[in-house]
This record gives structure tokens, sequence and C-alpha cells, in this order.
């Protein structure tokens, strides 16, 4: 945590789902909604295939927050594959709270296609949320991690 | 430096802290449930005289190190290699069997003219002072021609003498250590206790070497689950992979991490594994800290510390296995 | 009077004697080790090798599957084993048995009914909380069912409560703390008997989104992902904190785990039922949503 937090950008990672969310969050887009730019989207077949290997990844890659979004219960593209969602994620997020991740680090939302507003407020109010925690500090702090050589580029993180 | 010298035990921690300028104290101390080699700020927190969970390979040897980073764009590649921070290290409480282990890493990674930088810059850095041990269980030494007196390896060694330490120094370094106290020169002998041993022979590893194919092995492969708690935690293992850890899409970093034989991975290349069970993979480990040992100096790689035995989820006991070598019964017993 | 013990050689020596099965998997005594170690007996007359007592701390479930699977690498013909099996540990063989790893007929359970192991003054948490003095499942019970049984308090569980109850950043820290010990040795993983698959991804070499880097972070991201991927499968046998040379209670996170799934889900405890359907692997439309 060497920057200030006035300098500091939450970076945010969101999986979504390519049936319902990232079409929601195109809606967004094509309906000139304005929301932060901090979040950067990997689209994922269907929220169950998030694993939570991906989060973890996510967050000691440099993400300060990762989003998970699927279509609604009842509305998931392959049937049921949200269901699992569900449960999985709220094991993990518990789990990972136990571990000492702070919550609101972590978030699952259901975006339908048609939610571009519901886009946009998620969006939004997660990239304040982690604004106010500040930077994830679960990162590599043992100085083993790359050091440049030359300049002072240090933006090794989350490809941007 | 055949002097022997008398270190009040009470005066041991004030002595060596007078070094913490120069030097950054290391010994066995505990870590959570655990006793480990690491830091300690102050020599009063060192154990003398336990046996640590792991061994001290750790400290020259990292179970992970970055070897060099790397980086690649329009400019082209770049590389960077990252050398430990070199420290002068002052490690306190090595045994006997600790002390060997060195010797044969020594060799592994600095013998024949190739010195591992990463290795050998860290073992030069440091200084050892030996401890003799309270031999306890799974310790065999004795096998392997030392006892809990034998200095070979500390720069300086302590024996124990009731309230008091008998130090002798076996290096210039060791040497300069005891500069710093007003110590009492004695006419001594030093102890030669003889540790416990009787488990491994010259005659048991000659059997072994014959009975490559003896069906006794796959009794033991099929206890053998297959983790690397051995390895681990043994002195002497030395095997590494390397692998890269990408940071992004430009660059990553190179680095080493321990690796083991009893691993079904160990030995996989281009998908296919020359050791596919587990019978192979113990019997490997097994060959190699007793039998085949180290080619270059012909010294066991096994030294008898015990670690092994204490730390196998299946009770597996190398020393059983050495003993049973020499028996003729067909069926291996149980825990041989 | 015929102890348990006398019952289960004369069991084993029948059963071998028999043709029933190739191998009885029990327990031995190692005299120089002092510890009860996994004991393969194949022939009648070794049967009077295995033992019966508290000493018996090892489970023997994830000796049953890498034997079937060091066999099937040399021999193709099908076999049957029988285990010994404590209530504990009898819950790991449901496991492997449910995960399809082995078949029903390859496998003979036999249950002994037991008090706890290991040192009486100081037991292992697991057995101090046992629900499951007998087998959850059994092909033959070796002992007397105890006439009552009552449910006792859960020291694990009032430990998970109390770091639950931490500051996330002391959480952070006391596991930090943990995870820069592994040394990556996967003890933990290879005495696990939910832990079957045949392939770990940690030991995949394509994906690369794991890494088997020892820094605290890597270990830690190892564990949590161990802890998910065996979350309600994990059968509470304790053996992963058991094995791990380097002391980390990693039973506190599957405790953790298994009783968030039991309140989250109201599922019962993971291998008592060889029918039983996981929970990670089935879903009810009404679960919980007040997460999203």
């Amino acid at each position: 945590m060497n920057k200030s937090k006035r300098d500091w950008e939450p970076r945010l990672v969101g999986f979504l789902c390519n049936w319902c969310s990232y079409a929601g969050a195109d809606l967004a887009g094509t309906s000139r909604m304005q929301y932060p730019p901090n979040m950067r989207v990997i689209r994922v077949p269907c929220s169950s295939r998030v694993r939570p290997e991906f989060i973890l990844r996510a967050l000691q890659k440099g993400a300060d927050g990762v989003l998970v979004a699927g279509c609604h219960p009842g509305d998931c593209h392959y049937t049921t594959g949200n269901y699992y969602t569900r449960r999985r994620f709220q094991v993990i997020k518990r789990l990972l709270t136990f571990l000492g991740v702070d919550p609101r680090r972590v978030m699952a939302s259901w975006i339908s296609a048609a939610e571009g507003g519901k886009y946009q407020q998620v969006v939004t109010e997660f990239v304040e949320t982690i604004r106010e925690l500040g930077p994830c500090d679960f990162r590599p702090t043992n100085g083993q991690i790359f050091v440049p050589a030359a300049d002072e580029r240090t933006d090794l993180g989350v490809v941007s | 430096m055949t002097e022997l010298w008398r270190i009040k035990k009470c005066d041991l921690p004030a002595w060596l802290n007078i070094w913490r300028e120069e030097y950054e104290l290391w010994g066995a101390r505990p870590e959570g449930p655990v006793m480990r080699y690491g830091p300690v700020a102050d020599a009063t927190e060192l154990v003398l005289q336990v046996r640590t969970r792991d061994s001290a390979k750790n400290m020259f040897f990292p179970a992970t190190e970055t070897m060099f980073s790397f980086r690649h764009d329009e400019q082209g590649l770049e590389l960077n290699q990252q050398l430990p921070e070199l420290k002068a290290r002052l490690l306190v409480g090595l045994p006997s069997c600790d002390l060997q282990a060195l010797l044969v890493m020594d060799n592994v990674f600095g013998g024949g003219g190739h010195a591992d930088p990463y290795y050998s810059g860290r073992r030069q850095y440091t200084v050892v002072v030996g401890v003799a041990c309270e031999p306890g269980e799974f310790f065999f030494c004795q096998d392997f021609g030392f006892g809990p007196d034998t200095p070979t390896g500390a720069d300086l060694f302590l024996w124990d003498d009731g309230s008091n330490w008998l130090a002798q120094a076996f290096s210039e370094a060791g040497a300069r250590l005891l500069q710093a106290g007003d110590w009492e020169k004695v006419q001594a002998t030093v102890p030669n206790r003889s540790g416990p041993g009787g488990w491994v022979s010259a005659d048991s590893v000659a059997r072994l070497r014959e009975r490559f194919d003896d069906p006794r092995w796959e009794r033991l492969g099929e206890r053998c689950l297959g983790c690397g708690a051995c390895a681990y935690v043994c002195p002497t293992c030395h095997c590494f992979d390397i692998d890269d850890m990408p940071h992004g899409l430009e660059g990553g970093e190179r680095y080493r991490r321990w690796d083991t034989c009893a691993f079904a991975g160990f030995t996989a290349a281009a998908g296919h594994n020359p050791r596919p069970d587990q019978t192979g993979r113990i019997r490997q480990r097994v060959m190699h800290k007793l039998v085949y040992g180290d080619f270059r100096s012909d010294r066991s790689l096994c030294v008898g510390c015990g670690r092994c035995v204490a730390a196998c989820p299946a009770g597996i006991d190398i020393r059983a296995i050495a003993r049973e070598a020499v028996r003729e019964k067909k069926e291996v017993k149980a825990g041989a | 009077m015929t102890t348990i013990q006398d019952e289960l050689r004369e069991t084993a020596r029948t059963l071998l004697a028999e043709g029933q099965v190739d191998c009885v998997l029990g327990w031995a005594w190692e005299e120089e080790l002092q510890r009860a170690v996994p004991c393969f007996v194949r022939a009648a007359e070794d049967a009077k090798r295995l033992i019966w007592d508290e000493r018996c701390v090892v489970s023997l479930a994830p000796f049953l599957l890498h034997m079937k699977r060091q066999l099937s690498s040399v021999r193709t013909e099908p076999s049957r084993t029988a285990i010994v099996v404590k209530g504990c540990d009898a819950r790991g063989v449901v496991r492997i048995l449910r995960d399809q790893q082995l078949e029903r007929d390859e496998v003979l359970i036999i249950g002994v009914v037991c008090q706890g192991v290991g040192d009486p003054d100081n037991r292992p948490a697991k057995c101090r909380e046992c629900q499951y003095h007998v087998p959850p499942v059994y092909d033959l019970l070796l002992g007397e069912e105890p006439k009552e049984t009552q449910t006792p308090s859960s020291p694990l569980l009032e430990r998970v409560r109390e770091i639950e109850g931490w500051d996330v950043a002391d959480r952070a820290s006391y596991w930090r703390e943990h995870f820069s010990r592994c040394l990556r040795c996967y003890a933990c993983r290879q005495v696990c008997p939910a832990c079957n698959c045949v392939e770990c991804i940690f030991d995949s070499e394509r994906t690369r989104w794991t890494y088997k880097r020892t820094t605290a972070e890597e270990n830690m991201i190892f564990h949590a992902i161990r802890a998910f991927h065996v979350a309600g499968r994990c059968v509470e046998c304790g053996e992963c904190e058991r094995a791990c040379p380097m002391g980390i209670p990693l039973m506190e996170i599957n405790k953790k785990v298994a009783s968030d799934i039991k309140e989250l889900f109201s599922v019962p405890d993971a291998g008592v039922d060889l029918r039983e359907e996981p929970p990670l692997v089935r879903y009810e439309t009404g679960d919980l949503d007040h997460f999203v």
C-alpha cells in the first residue's frame, strides 16, 4: 500500500455470464448510461463457470474486488447453472471471509440482459464500496515479485 | 584453534547478542505449534538442543525462490537476475546431523566447480554454531559414522558440560566469535558419546542395492501415499523444479521450488511417466538416501536425523526398511 | 473375555481363509515407531498381526483408495478388500465409494465400535465431538453398540466461532502466519479421502491459475481452494491436520465450511449415507438468495 488513497483507483474484475449479465452491461453501454470505468469485464459462458480459483487469482493479481454476475435464478441459459453458482458462491464467500478477505470485496449479482440500469447501479456502488475500503492487501508482499529494473513501471497486475 | 573454552550456559545469550550488530541471528524457535529455524531478535529466544520439525535447508535453499524476472515488449526481452540479498547470518544450534547435512548440500550446490549462486551466496555469508544434541526419538546418526558430539561442519561447536558449554572453533570465523568473550581456557577432553543406531549398516546398504526388484517394494508402494512430507523435512533432499509465474502479458518471473521423487508428477515428461507407480517412487527415495548417495563425495545422503520417520503420515520408517533388507523373509513385516 | 481385537483377528482369518477377500486392511503395532501403522494382511495366518485399540489413530480409508489405484496399474482382475474402520474412517470409505472411485463390491467394511483414539487424556478434537462411535455404514460390526448416545459439544466449532468473531485483519494475519509455514508437501491432500481426484488441479500442467510457490499468498490460495474442493464432502476425519508436518490447523477451515454448509442448506453430515448427494453438486430452487 505505497500509493496514497488519493492517486489510487479501485480495480475491479467482473465475471459476467454471456447470456444475461454481459448483455446487460452491453445494454448499459448502448443506452449511454454512465458508470465508473474501474471494472474489467471477463465474459464467461455461465456464472457457474467461475471457479473459486478465478476469484482468488484475481484478488492476488491486483484486483481490489471481484463481481460474479449471472442470470436471475430460473433464467439460466443452461437451465440450472446459476443455482449451482448460488450455492457455491455463498460457501466461497464465507470461506474467504474466514480466511481474512473482507467480504465486501467479493460480490455476486443477478443481472439480466434487460437490466442495463441495474448493471450501472451495481458497478457504481461496488466501485464506491471498494474506494472506501482501499486497496486489497491480498498480494505478494515479500519482495519476491517482479522487480522492475530500469524504469518505474509497476502496473503488473490485471492486464489493462 | 584447538583450544577449548568454557562458557557458562547463562552467559551464552549475552555473548551471542554482542554479534547482532554484525550478524542476523538465526536458530531454532517456535513457529506456531512447531519448532523451526528462523531469525530471532534476541538470543534469549533461541531454543537449543531441540529437534526442529524441518531442517535448516530452508535457510540456504528456500522452498520457493525467484531466480530472475523477465519482461518482453517492443524493445525486446529484458532479464533481471534476482540474487538473494546477502546478509551475514549467525546460525546457532545445529545438531551434528544437520551439520553433516550441510556438507552434503555444499557438495550438491557447490561441488564440482559449479557453484549455485543462490545457495552458495547464502552459505558463504553464514557462520554456523553447532551444539551437541540430546538424542531423541527416531535418531540413528551413529549408523552414518558420527554421533551427537561430532563437530564436523561447524565453525564453532558447543559441547554440553552440565552448567557450561565447552566451545571449540573450527574456522577463522568461529575463532573470531569467541574473541568477544572473556572465557576460561580449559584442558579437557570433549564428550564423544555414540548416538543411537543399529539400523543402517554396510550390509543392509549392499543388500538394498541388490534388491531393486524385491517384491517388498510393492508392499511399501501401497502404503506410501505420495506426499512430500519426508522429503520436505529432510535436511539433504535437494530436488527442485523450475516454473514461470506470469505477471500480465508482458513479463513474469522464473522461480524454483522444492520437488520430490515421491510426487507422481516428478518424473513425468512429454506425456510419459517412466516411474508410473508409487512403488518406484518410494524405492527411489529410499535408494537415493541410503544407497546411491552423493557420487561426488561418497557421502551418504541420509544423516539419520529421523525427521522423515516422524513426519510420515503412513508411518513408513526408513530405518526399518534398512533393517528389513538384511532379513531373508519373503513377506515384509508391518512397518518395514 | 473376547475382545474386539480377538474378534477382528478371527474375522480377518476367516475372510482370508475362505477367499472372501484378497486382503484385509487393518492396523498393526510398530514397536520401534511406537505407532499403529496401516497393515495389509493377505494370508490367513498373518491375521494375528492385526490390532484394535485406542492406538489406531490413523484412518485407513485413504490407504484403501491408494492401494486399489496402485494395484489397478499392475493387475486387471477385480479384487475385494476388507477394511477395518472406526466411525470416522467409515465416513471416509463412504466418501470414496460415493465419489465412485471404487465399486461397492470391491470393499468389505468391517466396522469397529470406537470410544475414541489417541491419548485418553488428550483425545484428538474429532473424538471429543464424535457422534459416530458406531460406523454409519458397515458390512460387519465388531463390538457392542453403546446404549445411550448424547450429542457432545464441539470444541472445534467453538474455536471456529471465536475466529469468526475476530476483526477481518486479525483473521488475515492469523492465517498468513500459519500459511507461511506451509511447504506444499501435499500431505494434507494425500491423506484426504475427499481429495480423490486422479489428477489434482495443483498438479496439472495445463491450468495456469494455480502455482506451487510457497509464498503465504499462494499457500492461502492452495488451502482455500482445497477447502472449497472438499466443501460438502469433507468427512471431518482430521487426517489432514494430523499429517501436516507444519502443524497448520486445517480442521478449523474444514469445520468452518462444514458448519456453514449445514446451516445454509440443512444437510446431514457428509459421508454417513451411501446415497448422499453432496450439497454443492445439487441445488434447491428455493435456496437462500439474500446475498445477491
